[in-house]
């Protein structure tokens, strides 16, 4: 139902509604235009209840570039019309993505996730704007600290869901669908198995050219299992010699999640066959999350889940009649959004209510 | 010019009384969130033309707290003035 309306529709939509004569709409609706640009010209702005305001806007003039020429030119100043729709049309028009809240996003989330699903959606021609917002949540780590026997009980699980993949992609008819998503979803594991073991890149590559085979879906599924074990082991080495490299691999792991979780959305068979991978993932984004407490920060009382940490004393501020947190917070950090730090330090509850004379110490801080 | 005063020069260019007006408004400001609402694109001569565009979604960034923020997309109503109105409030409505 997206056509190009005129005035007349207008009309005679208006006049069905309030059962006037289709004259007469039409007139209203015409003389309804009028007024408000009437309004617009003596008082600059015309409120409609239900509908909008509109207001006039002054733009300044500005330097632009002709494209064609490459010549500098002035756009002169003017006056534009803005429209603001009022809430009520705002959310009628808005309807169908109404439910929709904005998100935040955890550390380690790429934005090129969203430009990759973009694509994949396109190809798959699935494009689900629910994606989005769903995939979030499934992405916060809930394991805070994981020991090496989690990692063990991991491969074992990893084990047991490739055996159960394996009966239900046999029982599915319908494979040929699904290749050309597993096939990305390869990519990643891929990547992955490059930095880790040699051994895991030579399997690699059979694996991929398997699954574009119908016939061999027993073998395809052992090469994957031994894929998944040298996953798995591979990251247990990296883990326990090569300490340092953990971030990249972190990264690279949570990345391959993110991706794993908006295909879980889009085709639910294919997205069984990652679930290994997924654990795996878990395992160490949690790591990840696990940031190492300095020394020097034990003193100090911290703020829960700050970007900062308290590891000194910048300064004593007392608290006089006309200081408030805030000025503090602006003083010492170029900032208004301290005050927190400040309050934690001193153990101030209600940064409301600080009693007058008090001393207070400014945390000096350090970025986690 | 708010409501009010929209509704009194309406009623008084068309002689209703205002509660007519009023009433009239309401029935067009319903009929236009129904047009909108099913997406369609509505063009009035020398005023203007109203369209429904979808934002898709996009990821902000707080800059003091350095969070990033995913926000959904959502369908905006929109509104182009005609050119005609254009050239009448430069001449005219400069105050």
């Amino acid at each position: 139902m997206e056509q190009k309306l005129t005035l007349a529709d207008l009309a005679s939509g208006l006049s069905r509604r309030a059962s006037v004569p289709l004259r007469y709409s039409e007139d209203f609706v015409r003389s309804f235009f009028n007024v408000i640009e009437d309004g617009l010209m003596h008082d600059n702005i015309v409120k409609v209840k239900g509908f909008g305001t509109f207001k006039l806007v002054g733009v300044d003039a500005r330097e632009s570039i002709n494209v064609n020429t490459g010549e500098r030119i002035e756009i002169a100043g003017h006056t534009k019309v803005s429209f603001i729709p009022d809430p009520a049309i705002r959310d009628t028009v808005n309807k169908p993505f109404l439910e929709f809240e904005t998100v935040i996003l955890n550390e380690g989330t790429d934005t090129a996730i969203m430009e990759a699903m973009d694509v994949e959606s396109e190809i798959a021609e699935v494009t689900d704007l629910t994606d989005v917002p769903v995939a979030q949540p499934m992405e916060t780590p809930e394991e805070e600290t994981v020991d090496e026997d989690t990692s063990v009980e991991e491969k074992e699980q990893v084990k047991k869901q490739e055996e159960t993949i394996e009966i239900v992609k046999e029982e599915v008819p319908t494979e040929v669908v699904n290749e050309p998503m597993e096939q990305v979803e390869k990519k990643p594991i891929e990547k992955e198995m490059k930095s880790q073991s040699a051994e895991a890149e030579i399997t690699q590559p059979a694996v991929c050219k398997k699954c574009t085979c119908c016939h061999c879906w027993s073998h395809f599924f052992l090469f994957l299992l031994t894929a998944a074990v040298f996953t798995v082991i591979g990251y247990i080495l990296a883990e326990y010699w090569h300490p340092v490299t953990l971030p990249k691999l972190c990264s690279e792991n949570t990345e391959e999640k993110a991706s794993v979780a908006t295909k879980t959305l889009t085709d639910n068979i294919p997205a069984k066959v990652v679930t290994p991978a997924d654990s795996v993932t878990a395992v160490s984004s949690g790591k990840e999350k696990h940031v190492k407490q300095p020394s020097e920060t034990l003193a100090y009382p911290q703020v829960e889940d700050g970007e900062y940490w308290i590891v000194g004393i910048e300064g004593t501020e007392i608290m006089k009649p006309g200081c408030t947190l805030l000025n503090f917070s602006i003083k010492y950090y170029k900032s208004k959004d301290f005050v927190n730090y400040i309050c934690t330090m001193n153990d101030i509850k209600n940064p409301d209510i600080v009693s007058l004379n008090k001393e207070l110490r400014i945390p000096k801080l350090k970025k986690k | 010019m708010n409501n009010k005063e929209f509704i009194t020069a309406l009623s008084q260019k068309e002689s209703l009384s205002q509660r007519d007006a009023q009433m009239l408004v309401n029935h067009l400001v319903a009929e236009l969130a129904s047009l909108f609402e099913n997406g369609n694109l509505l063009a009035v001569q020398n005023f203007g033309q109203f369209e429904v565009k979808k934002k898709m979604e996009r990821v902000v960034n707080n800059p003091s707290t350095g969070q990033r923020m995913l926000v959904p997309p959502k369908l905006v109503l929109n509104f182009k003035s005609s050119p005609n109105l254009k050239e009448r409030i430069q001449k005219g409505g400069e105050v």
